[in-house]
């Protein structure tokens, strides 16, 4: 009975995935971004590998020297090396948007299955709640969620990981309504399976393909609001490296100092670039409508 | 119509020309660190308003950049043989900018002002005084409840400043919105968070040193925004350059820099015994704080996180004061005697410190150079950034083990120690108590020679740094930047900004 039902089922045979990776690798600019992605994950990675200085350490006889063979970067206003609090400050922001986005997929995605697929008065409530905090801006939302639970990285992943929750309510909600009128769907009700088994076989890997464009998306929004937490004090504490307490302190040396603030700078333009060229390629080559 | 044109012209050039002329038709501009709150001297609690003040409004007493109590409005004062009744001889001739003469009734008034109006925030600096009495029609005598060495100082700020009686009664709290005193300058016109612009006062009593028209006040917060408009010549002066911006003012030849440390203090305060948290072996001993005190070298912070620019300190004055204890000079690094006092205290593998501290860029600065010297020490800081008003609120309420912060300093010694120290002080946020100290400090208050006090003083400084439940790190010092133009500019460890026998050459 089992193995009837099982073979019934549309299964992902390697043929389609062969075909959007191919159309993936044709898309020129989100080769880029995953080449960038890549580059920043590894750097990250390999960060307690790499031959460089303890991020924190001081050295007061180079203060705010600018970049050389001692220092790549440079160092900063107190005399740490820039180079190594970039690398470590890599972990913090892909950390930050990685574990924000799984937050927000984590809530939002069952939430928005439920909306979708059950309707009614639950639809209302959890639609009407999304709602309301769709009402505040983003990072305002974060920011007002930071200064609550207070300073760290922990406490400002939770915070984006929250305000980033609405966005994958109403998507996965608007995925399931369309998805659920399939007539796979309708005759996987007619023979009877139970709503566990149609919600895990039939509609969440038919919700996937979008969720995965707008995590990979929201990835880079959430590192421009960890670099903003952070920029405000409200993310990862001193010593520890964030490109955008980085910032933060640079702002001060600009005309001293401009590297201090360059490297976060572009940095943060790079990855965030990156991650927004790999969902845009991403979107294009799980389009099944695009050829 | 041409004729008129060349006329106009002609006036025009004739105008700019009379412009040029030193000392005359000059409007100088002031760049202050942020806006002041209200103007009125009874009420205002910022930095900033101090500095329009000094413009807008005299006081009974000045101090000199030594801080000797000089006169000012009060040109001669005794004090009875008991320290209960201070006579003062008021200066003749002055008039505030309504016209309303100066004499014994105004300043009977205006102290009855500062301690009876609702909104005056200058109650407990006069609480010494229990009445006035008017003896002429330029003396004052004011009765005091007991002895009080820091009145004279307390009238050489804002309690001291005198506000026209005439208007203070027909504007009640809304004073500030047009204050009217019997400074240098006269209030003209305020837009907030824009500008405060003082006309010259030709009634003034020291007119003569007065050498322009008017003056105007305008907040530019970012220090280096400020500094570029000194550069482009949008302002003729700022005050509180940043030290790292020192370089760079000092290699412009048209922009002389001065400088003047500080009366106040900054460093971390620690949580002795105020609620639960106070109870952690920082708190309870003394060895830790004197282990941390002895991992920082004050030399190098200084020249790391300020270019040198400001004080290494160990005390809560300056070694500049005249109340320093000079038997306790600001010391080294010295991490043997850091890791022995560790041990100690049993704890010879070092042990962990959360210090709260605001959230700003200096503050955080200033941490993370004490955090990597301490933590050669074996001492594990953390570093918790609050937002100011927060930090401060966690302090007073004892939710803290140590607290980076500092004290913007009093001219008088008794402001930079008695409330934090004693017993019942109003922001001993330690909880810090030792009764040897509380009388030391209650007998400095009352003191009448400088010798006495001093001695007092010097004990009292004594127990603080074996108690320590204040680590003091540094002075900042006041860095004012100005075109070349402007001449006869006197530093004050005050901060303020006295425009007497400044002048403008072109």
């Amino acid at each position: 009975m089992t193995d009837t039902i099982l073979s019934a089922e549309p299964v992902l045979t390697g043929k389609p995935e062969n075909r959007v990776w191919k159309k993936f690798r044709r898309h020129k600019s989100a080769m880029v971004g995953g080449v960038l992605v890549t580059f920043f994950l590894l750097i990250a990675l390999a960060a307690p590998i790499l031959p460089i200085p303890d991020p924190a350490a001081t050295d007061w006889g180079a203060v705010r020297k600018a970049p050389s063979w001692a220092h790549w970067m440079g160092t900063d206003d107190i005399g740490r090396d820039v180079m190594s609090r970039m690398i470590w400050g890599a972990q913090a922001s892909l950390l930050a948007g990685v574990v924000s986005v799984s937050i927000a997929v984590a809530i939002g995605v069952p939430l928005g299955v439920v909306a979708g697929f059950f309707g009614g008065w639950t639809d209302a409530a959890i639609s009407r709640c999304t709602e309301a905090l769709l009402a505040a801006p983003f990072l305002i939302l974060a920011i007002a969620l930071a200064a609550f639970l207070g300073p760290s990285l922990t406490n400002a992943m939770i915070a984006i990981g929250i305000s980033a929750t609405p966005i994958f309510i109403r998507l996965t909600r608007g995925q399931v309504i369309s998805i659920k009128s399939e007539d796979y769907v309708d005759s996987a009700r007619a023979i009877g399976l139970p709503t566990t088994r149609i919600l895990s076989r039939y509609i969440l890997p038919n919700v996937l393909p979008p969720i995965l464009v707008q995590a990979t998306l929201t990835i880079a929004t959430a590192i421009i609001a960890e670099a903003s937490l952070s920029f405000l004090g409200l993310g990862q504490q001193p010593p520890e490296p964030s490109w955008g307490s980085m910032l933060n302190t640079a702002k001060n040396f600009l005309n001293q100092a401009p590297w201090m603030a360059m490297w976060p700078g572009i940095s943060i333009f790079l990855v965030v670039l990156g991650f927004n060229l790999l969902g845009d390629g991403l979107r294009d080559a799980l389009d099944p409508r695009e050829h | 119509m041409s004729y008129l044109k060349t006329a106009m012209i002609t006036a025009l050039l004739g105008a700019t020309a009379l412009g040029a002329t030193p000392g005359y038709a000059k409007d100088l501009r002031i760049g202050l660190q942020s806006d002041a709150d209200v103007l009125d001297p009874d009420q205002s609690r910022t930095f900033v308003g101090r500095i329009v003040y000094a413009s807008l409004c005299d006081k009974l007493v000045d101090i000199t950049p030594d801080l000797e109590i000089i006169p000012q409005l009060a040109t001669s004062w005794t004090s009875s043989d008991d320290g209960t009744e201070i006579t003062m001889t008021l200066r003749e001739g002055v008039v505030f900018h309504d016209g309303t003469p100066f004499n014994a009734a105004a300043v009977a008034a205006n102290i009855e002002r500062s301690q009876t109006m609702e909104e005056s925030r200058r109650k407990s600096e006069l609480s010494s005084i229990a009445g006035t009495e008017v003896t002429g029609e330029y003396e004052i005598k004011l009765l005091l409840e007991g002895p009080d060495a820091t009145l004279m100082a307390q009238l050489a700020d804002r309690a001291g400043m005198m506000v026209s009686p005439t208007a203070a009664a027909a504007a009640g709290a809304d004073f500030g919105l047009n204050p009217v005193c019997s400074g240098p300058f006269s209030f003209t016109e305020r837009v907030a968070q824009d500008k405060i612009v003082l006309t010259k006062f030709d009634d003034y009593w020291n007119a003569d040193a007065i050498n322009f028209d008017s003056v105007t006040f305008l907040p530019i917060p970012d220090t280096t925004v400020r500094l570029a408009n000194l550069q482009s010549g949008d302002i003729d002066m700022l005050e509180r350059l940043a030290a790292t911006d020192l370089a760079q003012a000092e290699a412009d030849a048209s922009i002389v820099v001065d400088r003047a440390v500080s009366l106040g203090y900054q460093g971390i305060t620690f949580n002795i015994n105020n609620g639960e948290r106070g109870d952690n072996p920082w708190g309870n001993d003394r060895r830790l704080r004197q282990a941390l005190s002895y991992a920082i070298d004050r030399e190098a912070l200084n020249q790391v996180v300020f270019e040198g620019a400001f004080a290494p300190g160990n005390q809560p004055f300056p070694s500049s004061s005249p109340w320093y204890n000079s038997d306790l000079p600001v010391e080294g690094q010295d991490l043997e005697k850091a890791r022995a006092l560790l041990a100690e205290a049993g704890f010879p593998d070092g042990l962990d410190l959360e210090v709260q501290v605001p959230n700003s860029t200096v503050p955080l600065a200033v941490m993370q150079v004490v955090q990597a010297m301490a933590g050669q020490a074996g001492i594990n800081i953390s570093l918790t950034s609050k937002e100011f008003a927060t930090l401060l609120s966690d302090q007073s309420a004892g939710n803290y083990q140590a607290s980076q912060i500092g004290w913007s300093g009093r001219i008088d010694p008794d402001g930079n120690n008695h409330q934090f120290v004693t017993t019942n002080g109003g922001i001993n946020d330690s909880k810090f108590s030792n009764a040897r100290m509380d009388e030391l400090m209650d007998a400095a208050r009352v003191g009448t020679t400088v010798e006495e006090r001093k001695a007092l003083y010097d004990e009292a400084i004594e127990i603080m740094l074996d108690d320590l439940n204040r680590v003091f790190l540094y002075h900042v010092t006041w860095i004012w930047a100005y075109s070349d133009n402007m001449k006869g500019f006197t530093p004050y460890p005050d901060g303020m900004i006295r425009l007497e026998g400044v002048t403008w050459e072109e």
